[in-house]
C-alpha cells in the first residue's frame, strides 16, 4: 500500500508533523514501513508557458517552441515529443540543469541548424513514473502555474512517498482514507469531513433510463448505481501523478480518475458503457441475482456484467470516449467472497485483492470523490439521486470486558482512552464511563475484529507496545524434563561423538530424486501417499534413506576438490506407509583422514575395519552379519545388517562400484541405523567376581563359505557360566588351508566362586570346542 | 690426597666419576689402602690419624656426591636436549568434524529454554489440515493460507508449513498449565536465497489457567532470550498479524552489523525482523477444548538466526553437507 504524505493530508490534517516521525508512527502501530521515497526535482526545472510552437523547418517531427520562463524572460526550445502543440504549461529544464535520470547536463544546443536553449521534460527524464506520451503537461491541480517557478517549489508534487507493507487482516487500510483514520486515532484528531456537491447535474433523473431489480436473498452486499453524461472527461496532472506514483497510470482518463478514487476511498467503483448495455435499446435494466445470498450478480439483458467484487465483463466498461456511463459502488463482506471463490472457481479481476481483505462500505464517498476528481477539468453532468440496493448486514458487538483486556495486554488502560481510541477507529461504544464491561459496534471495514483480544491488539497498537512493561516468569512450577528433552539430550551427545570422530554434521532435505530411489531399488513411500506438488523434480518423493542424499552430498564436495567426505546426518525418512522414521546416517568417502603431518599427507584410503571402528565409536556396541543387500546401491559382498541387543537396527555397507562410479565418488561407505535403537538404555550390571580370570584364545579352521558370525551365533547358544565373553582376534588364509581359513578366538573365562583351576580350564575350553565341533563343523588347527 | 679432589671434579662424564669412585672409594681403593694403614700406627697416634682419615674421607664424600649431582643433571639435560621436537608441526590436525550451524543455534535456543523450565515437544512431519491451519484459526478459505506455499500429499495430509501444529497437538494431550517449546523441521514451496523447501523453526507457548499471562509477560521473556542469543542489542515490538495470535506483534533487534547505523542487511532501518509473537487467539483455545486460560505463543526461523549470527548469505548452503562451509565451524 502506497500513500504520499499530500494525500493523507486530503483527509486529516498532518501539517505539524514531519516525514520522520510518520514513518515512525506507522511502525508503532502495525503498519510496517517498507521505503521511503522524497520526491525532488532537480535545481533549474521550472514551469515553463509556451507561448508559441512551430514546426521545425529541417525536421518533421521537432517542434520549436517560445517559452516563457519567467520575468518575461522567452527561451526558444526545440521539442521532440508530438504532444507540445496542446501544452501550455510544461516543466522546462534550464541551462545548467543536471538531469542525473538520463545523465545530462542541460546546454544550449543547435538542433538541425536551429538554437535550443534549454530542455521541455517528461516526467520519465525526472527520475518519475512515466506519465503521457511525450512531455508532462501541467495543469492547477498541482498549485497555481507561474512561469520560471522551481518545480521543487511545490509541495503537492515534492511529496513524502510512503510505501507500507499490510498485514493480511488489514483491510481496511487499503485506502489512503483508511491509512488516515488509524493515524487519526493515534494523533487523537478528527478526519478532515468529506463533503462535495457536484457542480452540474442531469436534468432527467436516472430512473427514466435506468431500472434495477433484485431477486434472491440479498445479504452481505450493498450497491449505488448513478449515471454520468459525459461531455469530455479529463485527469488533472496531480491525479496522473498520484496515479502513476502507486504505479497503477494507464493512458485513459476515466480510468485513471477511477483509480484515484479507489485508492483515495478504498469504495470499489466500476464504470459501464451505458449505450453497450442499452444495444440501440431506449432503457437498461439490471438484474441483481444473489442466488446463494453470498455473491451478487449483475445482469442486464441477459449477460452476466459482473459478480459483485469478483469479477467484470470487460466488453462493458466505459473509457473516456464513452458517451454516457453507468457507474457502479460496490462492497461485499470479505467472509462472503472468500467463501464463494473457495467453493466455485471464478475468473477474478484485480479487484478481487482488495474484495477479499476489505473495501469501504460507505459507498456515497466514493461517488463524490469521483465528482469532485471529474468536475475540475472535465464536464459532466450526474444523476442527481443515485439507485441504492442494500442487503441485510449483521452487525457485530464486541463485549469488551475491560479487566480482560488489561490482562491480555498486560498493563492499565483507563476506560476514557480505550473509548477514545476505539471511537478514532470507527467503533460506537455504549455504556458509561464507569462501568467495566461495555459493548463495542464494530464498523463494518473492520471484519478482522471478533472478540476483545482484537479490540486488545487496536489498544494496544495504538497506546504503543513501548509502554507495555515486560513481566517476568511467574508461574506454578511443574517438572517438565519430558522424555522428548532426555532424548533430545541423547541425540546430542551421540552428534558431539560422531563429531568428535571426525565426521560434519550435514541436514539435507527430507526429499529425494524418485528416479533415483527407483533406480537404486529402495523400498519407497506407496504413491497415492506421496507429495503431490513438489517444488523440483529432484526433490519429488518423501526420502525412503538419507544415504542418497549423502552420496550426492559426497559427490559435491568431491567436485569441489575434497579428498575425504565424512558426513553424518540425524534425520527422518519415511517407509511404504509413510511412517516418519528417524535414521542416524553416516557416510566416508576417499580418504579416512585428512592429509597432514601425520602421515606426510599420504592418508589412509577408507576401509571397511577403520569405519566399522569409528562407527563403533560413536554408537556403541553391535554385531554386523553378513547379507546381501536387495538395493542395488550397495556392494554385494561388503553388506551387513547392524544389530543390537539382537535386534536389526539399519545396515553397514560399501557403495557399489557403479554407483560410485555415477556419483563421480572414490571408494565410500555408509551406514544408517533407526535413531531410536542406538541411544543410551537403561543397564543392569551382572556381579563382579573378585577371582582371577584367565584368557584362552582358540585357533579353528572353518570352511572359506563360512563366517565368524555363524560360530558367534552358535556360541550365543552354549552354556557355560564360566565363558564370560569371547571375541575374534585373527582371521588367516594360505594355499595350506585349502578350502579353509583359520579363525582365532579369545574366549575370557571367570568364575564367581574361585579361582580356576587348570583341570577347570581345560575341561571348559573342551567343552567350547566340542560344542562347535559338533554345531558348525569346525576342526581344531 | 689433595689431588684426589682435583681427580673428583675433573671427571667429566658419570662413567668417568665411577671409576674414580672405584679408585678411591672402592674395597681396593685408595681410602682403604690408607686405613690400612691404621694397624701399622702407633696405638697413641692411632686415634688421631683415624680422626684426620675420617675427616678426609667425608670431604671427598662430599665432593663426589656434588660432582655426581651435577653429571647427572648435565646427563639428563643432554639427553633432554636430544629429545626436543618442532611441536608446531602438530598443528592443525583437523581431527573433529563439526555441528551443522543450524543445529548449534538450535542447542542454543533449546538450552535457554529448557533452563527455563520449558518441556520439548515434538509433532509429526506429516500433518493433517486440522493441526496445521484449523485449529490455529486459518479456515479453508482464509487469505493468509497460500495454497501454493504448501506441500500436499497426494491423500489430502500436508507436510507441515510451520511447527505450531504441535502446539495443538500438546493442547489436545496435556492440561494447562503448559510451558513448552517445539523445534523441527518445517516446509514450504519456495527456493531461492533467503528459502529453501525445507528450514526449521521453533515455536514456544505458554498457557496459564485464568487471566494471568498477557502481551507484557511475552516482552519479558523474549527481550530476554534476545539477549541471550544477540548479545546486547535493543529489543522492538511492532504490531502485526498473525492468525493465531490477538494481539501480535513482530519483534525486531538492532541490527548487529551497524548497530543501528543503517546497513546492507537491515536495509538502512537499522533494526532486523527475528521473530513472531503474540497472544494466542481465543479461537484456537476453542479449537483445543480450553476454557478461562491465557497464553502467549512466539515462533522463530532458525535458519534466520543462522544467517544473521554467523553471516551466511545463501541460506541453500546451509542443506548440502558442503564441507567447504562446515567446516569452518571446526
Amino acid at each position: 500500500m502506497i500513500v504520499t504524505k499530500g494525500w493523507l493530508e486530503e483527509f486529516i490534517d498532518l501539517s505539524d508533523i514531519t516525514t520522520e516521525k510518520l514513518c515512525q508512527v506507522f511502525n508503532s502501530i502495525g503498519l510496517e514501513v517498507d521505503s521511503l521515497k522524497e520526491i525532488k526535482f532537480p535545481d533549474k526545472v521550472v514551469v515553463g508557458e509556451v507561448l508559441r510552437c512551430e514546426k521545425h523547418p529541417e525536421a518533421d517531427r521537432l517542434n520549436v517552441c517560445q517559452v516563457h520562463i519567467g520575468n518575461g524572460d522567452v527561451k526558444q526550445i526545440v521539442c521532440g515529443a508530438g504532444n507540445v502543440v496542446d501544452a501550455r504549461f510544461v516543466i522546462v529544464a534550464l541551462e545548467g540543469a543536471v538531469l542525473p535520470e538520463i545523465d545530462m547536463t542541460i546546454e544550449a544546443v543547435k538542433l538541425r541548424g536551429v538554437d535550443s536553449f534549454g530542455m521541455i521534460c517528461a516526467t520519465g527524464e525526472l527520475g518519475l513514473p512515466k506519465i503521457e506520451d511525450g512531455i508532462a503537461i501541467l495543469d492547477s491541480s498541482i498549485g497555481k502555474l507561474v512561469a520560471g517557478k522551481e518545480l521543487n517549489e511545490y509541495k503537492t508534487l515534492c511529496d513524502s512517498v510512503i510505501e507500507i507493507e499490510l498485514t493480511a487482516n488489514r483491510g481496511d487500510c487499503l485506502s489512503v482514507y483508511g491509512v488516515a483514520r488509524d493515524l487519526s486515532a493515534y494523533f487523537n484528531r478528527p478526519l478532515k469531513s468529506f463533503e462535495y456537491k457536484p457542480k452540474k447535474f442531469m436534468v432527467q433523473g436516472i430512473a427514466r433510463t435506468l431500472s434495477v431489480r433484485s431477486t434472491g436473498t440479498f445479504k452481505n452486499s450493498k450497491l449505488l448505481f448513478n449515471i454520468i453524461e459525459v461531455g469530455n472527461i479529463k485527469a488533472s496532472f496531480l491525479t496522473k501523478f498520484r496515479v502513476a506514483l502507486i504505479g497503477k497510470y494507464v493512458s485513459d482518463d476515466l480510468e485513471v480518475n477511477l483509480r484515484c478514487v479507489i485508492h483515495s476511498t478504498g469504495v470499489i467503483l466500476r464504470a459501464y458503457d451505458f449505450d453497450r448495455l442499452k444495444r440501440g435499446g431506449k432503457r437498461v435494466s439490471i438484474e441483481l441475482n444473489s442466488n446463494n445470498g453470498e455473491i451478487v450478480e449483475v445482469k442486464s439483458d441477459g449477460d452476466t456484467i459482473s459478480y459483485v467484487g469478483i469479477y467484470s465483463n470487460n466488453f462493458f466498461l466505459a473509457t473516456q470516449k464513452s458517451k454516457k456511463i453507468l457507474l457502479e459502488a460496490s462492497y461485499t463482506t470479505p467472509d462472503a467472497i472468500l467463501k464463494a471463490v473457495h467453493r466455485d472457481s471464478f475468473d477474478l479481476d484485480d479487484f478481487y485483492y482488495l474484495t477479499s481483505r476489505g473495501t469501504n462500505s460507505d459507498l456515497n464517498i466514493g461517488f463524490l470523490a469521483l465528482y469532485k476528481c471529474c468536475d475540475q477539468f472535465s464536464s459532466c453532468l450526474y444523476g442527481e439521486l443515485p439507485i441504492r440496493i442494500e442487503g441485510t448486514f449483521t452487525k457485530k458487538v464486541v463485549n469488551v470486558d475491560i479487566k480482560k483486556l488489561n490482562s491480555i495486554i498486560g498493563m492499565s488502560v483507563d476506560r476514557k482512552r480505550i473509548n477514545s481510541i476505539l471511537n478514532r477507529l470507527g467503533f460506537r461504544t455504549h455504556g458509561s464511563n464507569s462501568q467495566d464491561v461495555f459493548g463495542a459496534v464494530v464498523p463494518a471495514w473492520r471484519h478482522d475484529i471478533e472478540n476483545v483480544q482484537d479490540v486488545a491488539e487496536e489498544i494496544m497498537r495504538v497506546v504503543g507496545i513501548d509502554t507495555i512493561p515486560p513481566k517476568p516468569l511467574s508461574l506454578i512450577e511443574t517438572n517438565r524434563l519430558n522424555p522428548t528433552i532426555a532424548k533430545y539430550r541423547a541425540v546430542r551427545d551421540l552428534r558431539d561423538r560422531a563429531i568428535g570422530r571426525d565426521f560434519f554434521e550435514a541436514i539435507t532435505y527430507i526429499f529425494s530424486d524418485k528416479s533415483k530411489v527407483k533406480k537404486y531399488r529402495f523400498e519407497m513411500v506407496e504413491d497415492e501417499l506421496d507429495v503431490s506438488n513438489p517444488i523440483v523434480d529432484d526433490l519429488n518423493t518423501l526420502r525412503p534413506t538419507i544415504v542418497i542424499n549423502l552420496l550426492e552430498a559426497v559427490s559435491k564436495n568431491v567436485s569441489y576438490g575434497k579428498k575425504k567426505v565424512s558426513l553424518f546426518e540425524v534425520g527422518a525418512v519415511f517407509d511404504r506407509e509413510r511412517e516418519e522414521i528417524l535414521k542416524f546416517s553416516i557416510v566416508e568417502s576417499g580418504f579416512s583422514q585428512e592429509s597432514t603431518i601425520l602421515n606426510r599427507a599420504k592418508p589412509q584410503k577408507v576401509k571397511f575395519a577403520t569405519f566399522a571402528q569409528k562407527l563403533s565409536a560413536i554408537v556403541g556396541e553391535f554385531e554386523i552379519k553378513n547379507s546381501t543387500p536387495k538395493e542395488s546401491l550397495f556392494h554385494p559382498y561388503q553388506y551387513g545388517r547392524v544389530f543390537v541387543d539382537g535386534k536389526d537396527i539399519g545396515f553397514i555397507a560399501k557403495i557399489h562400484p557403479k554407483a560410485e562410479e555415477y556419483f563421480d565418488i572414490g571408494e565410500t561407505f555408509v551406514a544408517e541405523m533407526n535413531l531410536n535403537d542406538i541411544l543410551p538404555k537403561h543397564k543392569n550390571i551382572s556381579t563382579i567376581s573378585n577371582f582371577q580370570g584367565v584368557y584362552k584364545d582358540l585357533s579353528l579352521l572353518i570352511p572359506k563359505s563360512s563366517t565368524y558370525s555363524s560360530l558367534s551365533n552358535a556360541l550365543k547358544s552354549y552354556k557355560n557360566s564360566l565363558m564370560k565373553h569371547y571375541f575374534i582376534i585373527d582371521l588367516y588364509e594360505d594355499s595350506s588351508l585349502g578350502d579353509n581359513r583359520s579363525v582365532t578366538i579369545r574366549f575370557f573365562l571367570q568364575s564367581d566362586d574361585g579361582t580356576l583351576s587348570d583341570g577347570v580350564i581345560d575341561e571348559s575350553m573342551q567343552g567350547i570346542l566340542d560344542y562347535l565341533q559338533k554345531s558348525c563343523g569346525v576342526k581344531l588347527r | 690426597l689433595e689431588n684426589l679432589k682435583e681427580k673428583i671434579i675433573n671427571c667429566s662424564s658419570l662413567k668417568d666419576l665411577e671409576r674414580v669412585r672405584v679408585e678411591i672409594f672402592g674395597k681396593k681403593g685408595l681410602l682403604s689402602q690408607e686405613f690400612a694403614k691404621l694397624k701399622d700406627i702407633p696405638p697413641a697416634e692411632k686415634r688421631e690419624f683415624a680422626k684426620s682419615l675420617n675427616i678426609k674421607k667425608t670431604n671427598l664424600l662430599e665432593i663426589f656426591e656434588e660432582r655426581l649431582n651435577s653429571l647427572k643433571e648435565m646427563e639428563l639435560q643432554k639427553i633432554l636436549e636430544s629429545e626436543k621436537i618442532d611441536l608446531s608441526i602438530y598443528s592443525s590436525l583437523r581431527e573433529r568434524g563439526a555441528t551443522h550451524p543450524v543445529k548449534e543455534i538450535m542447542d542454543k535456543i533449546i538450552d535457554y529454554f529448557v533452563a527455563l523450565n520449558f518441556s520439548v515437544e515434538e509433532g509429526p512431519m506429516v500433518e493433517d489440515d486440522f493441526h496445521n491451519f484449523e485449529a490455529l484459526n486459518l479456515p479453508k478459505y482464509h487469505p493468509a493460507r497460500d495454497m501454493q506455499d504448501t506441500f500436499y500429499l497426494k491423500d489430502g495430509m500436508l507436510l507441515r508449513t510451520h511447527t505450531s501444529p504441535v502446539q495443538i497437538r500438546t493442547m489436545m494431550s496435556q492440561k494447562p498449565p503448559i510451558r513448552m517449546i517445539a523445534p523441527g523441521a518445517v516446509f514450504r514451496r519456495d527456493y531461492d536465497l533467503t528459502h529453501t523447501p525445507m528450514f526449521h523453526q521453533i515455536e514456544g507457548l505458554v498457557v496459564e489457567n485464568g487471566d494471568v499471562v498477557g502481551f507484557a509477560s511475552l516482552k519479558w521473556i523474549l527481550r530476554d532470550f534476545l539477549r541471550y542469543i544477540f548479545g546486547d542489542v535493543e529489543v522492538r515490538f511492532r504490531p502485526s498479524f498473525f492468525p493465531f495470535t490477538e494481539p501480535s506483534a513482530e519483534v525486531d533487534i538492532s541490527c548487529i552489523f551497524c548497530e543501528g547505523e543503517g546497513c546492507r542487511v537491515c536495509s538502512q532501518t537499522g533494526w532486523l525482523e527475528v521473530l513472531g509473537c503474540g497472544v494466542v487467539d481465543p479461537n484456537v483455545f476453542k479449537a483445543v477444548g480450553y476454557r478461562d486460560v491465557s497464553g502467549y505463543a512466539f515462533g522463530l526461523g532458525i535458519e534466520r538466526f543462522a544467517m544473521l549470527l554467523h553471516k551466511i548469505p545463501d541460506l541453500r548452503s546451509l542443506f548440502g553437507g558442503d564441507i567447504r562451509l562446515l567446516e569452518q565451524f571446526r
